[in-house]
């Protein structure tokens, strides 16, 4: 079966079958297949294809209409919800999760390092306790980072001094590593540390890969916002 | 017979009803709609899952259309909506270990949903040849043929040009003749 040289007329042909054309196209596409066999052939397997596929696959309209009818929410009112487990907000959850356990982690290092300076705060300048509530801090290769809370052990705080730290260099600077008490240290010492951990926080914060998480696409399509 | 632009001032009244705070628009739509949509799933290859994508379609088209400024036709967009969640589907089963890629020149058995309810011998032919065609071929072609949707429709939906609109339509129309001539 070849293709008509009227290329004019050919591509009205879907219109032609679907009803879609003026009167006017009507007459002229008419009088132009009254006499073309190869778009008379060509409309009329417009008119085949239509007919075997007009039959949509058996779906059960009504049911889609209720269960849309209940995830959505008219604009009247405050939010929209939507159903079947497939919905942004079930897909956007597992993030807003992994979002909270940083913030969690983030606050108990935070913490960690107030409760610290609030003990050191807690004690007299000038009677420094030896290690306790010692905090360690190396710089990278340096594998010991935060030595265990020396108050929690009784004997640690009268005997002799620990050694968690004695991977850190004896000699490091302080703006480097910390290894000796928090008595040791001045009050620019303790703000430069605990600015550090917040840092070191926010490194390890940035070292963490977000999960695969399939969420929405945006975008315009059409002009028109689309998820 | 309803024409294209009886369709639009339908789906005009129906959103401006539905934002208006009316429910019962919404389920008219879906009546409206639905359909069609179920064809473009079959077309796009999905079969069991066609009702579950309609639904998913709608939800989707339901929670954005605050930004719907009617610069297309409403099914135009729903179809966009529709094969978007389809190529989501496509990629998701692609990156499971056990998927089945969907190859781009799959195209047998993707017409099952609509076994058994073709009525005439060339009826059935054309129903064998579309489903010969490229996923591309028969996704142009149910749309401008079934659907009766212009290219730049069409090349909205697709997200191609005009010009490649027509020519798949065009070597699509050409491939059906070729099997049923042979």
């Amino acid at each position: 079966m070849a293709d008509c040289s009227n290329v004019e007329i050919r591509e009205l042909l879907p219109e032609r079958a679907g009803g879609a054309l003026s009167a006017a196209d009507v007459a002229r596409v008419d009088a132009h297949i009254a006499s073309c066999a190869l778009c008379t052939s060509e409309l009329a397997l417009i008119n085949a294809a239509r007919r075997s596929l007009r039959v949509a696959p058996a779906i059960d309209v009504a049911r889609i209409a209720a269960s849309v009818a209940a995830a959505t929410i008219v604009p009247s009112r405050p939010q929209l919800v939507t159903s079947g487990g497939r919905s942004a907000a079930v897909r956007q959850a597992p993030r807003l999760r992994w979002i909270g356990w940083k913030a969690a982690a983030a606050v108990t290092i935070a913490a960690a390092g107030i409760g610290s300076f609030a003990v050191w705060q807690s004690t007299d300048d000038a009677t420094p306790l030896p290690n306790a509530g010692t905090v360690a801090i190396a710089t990278a290769p340096s594998p010991t980072t935060v030595a265990p809370a020396a108050t929690s052990s009784p004997q640690a705080a009268t005997a002799e001094p620990l050694h968690v730290a004695s991977t850190a260099p004896a000699a490091q600077p302080a703006e480097l590593g910390v290894a000796g008490g928090l008595g040791d240290l001045s009050s620019g010492d303790l703000q430069a540390l605990l600015g550090d951990l917040g840092s070191s926080a926010l490194a390890a914060d940035a070292s963490f890969e977000d999960p695969d998480v399939i969420v929405p696409e945006v975008g315009t399509v059409n002009g028109w916002e689309s998820l | 017979m309803t024409t294209p632009t009886d369709d639009l001032a339908s789906d005009a009244t129906l959103l401006t009803r539905w934002r208006s705070g009316d429910e019962r628009a919404a389920t008219e739509i879906v009546e409206r709609h639905a359909p069609a949509l179920a064809r473009f799933a079959a077309s796009l290859g999905a079969r069991s899952e066609i009702e579950e994508l309609v639904q998913d379609t709608f939800v989707r088209a339901f929670g954005s259309l605050d930004g719907f400024r009617g610069e297309s036709t409403l099914r135009t967009w729903l179809f966009t909506i529709m094969r978007r969640l389809v190529l989501d589907q496509r990629r998701a089963r692609a990156r499971r270990p056990v998927s089945v890629p969907v190859e781009e020149d799959d195209a047998t058995t993707e017409f099952d949903a609509l076994d058994g309810m073709v009525a005439t011998e060339m009826e059935q032919k054309v129903r064998d040849a579309v489903g010969e065609l490229t996923p591309t071929q028969r996704e142009v072609f149910t749309l401008r043929v079934m659907e009766g949707l212009s290219y730049k429709e069409i090349a909205e939906i697709a997200g191609t040009t005009e010009g490649a609109a027509r020519v798949h339509y065009h070597n699509a129309m050409r491939a059906v003749k070729e099997f049923l001539d042979g």
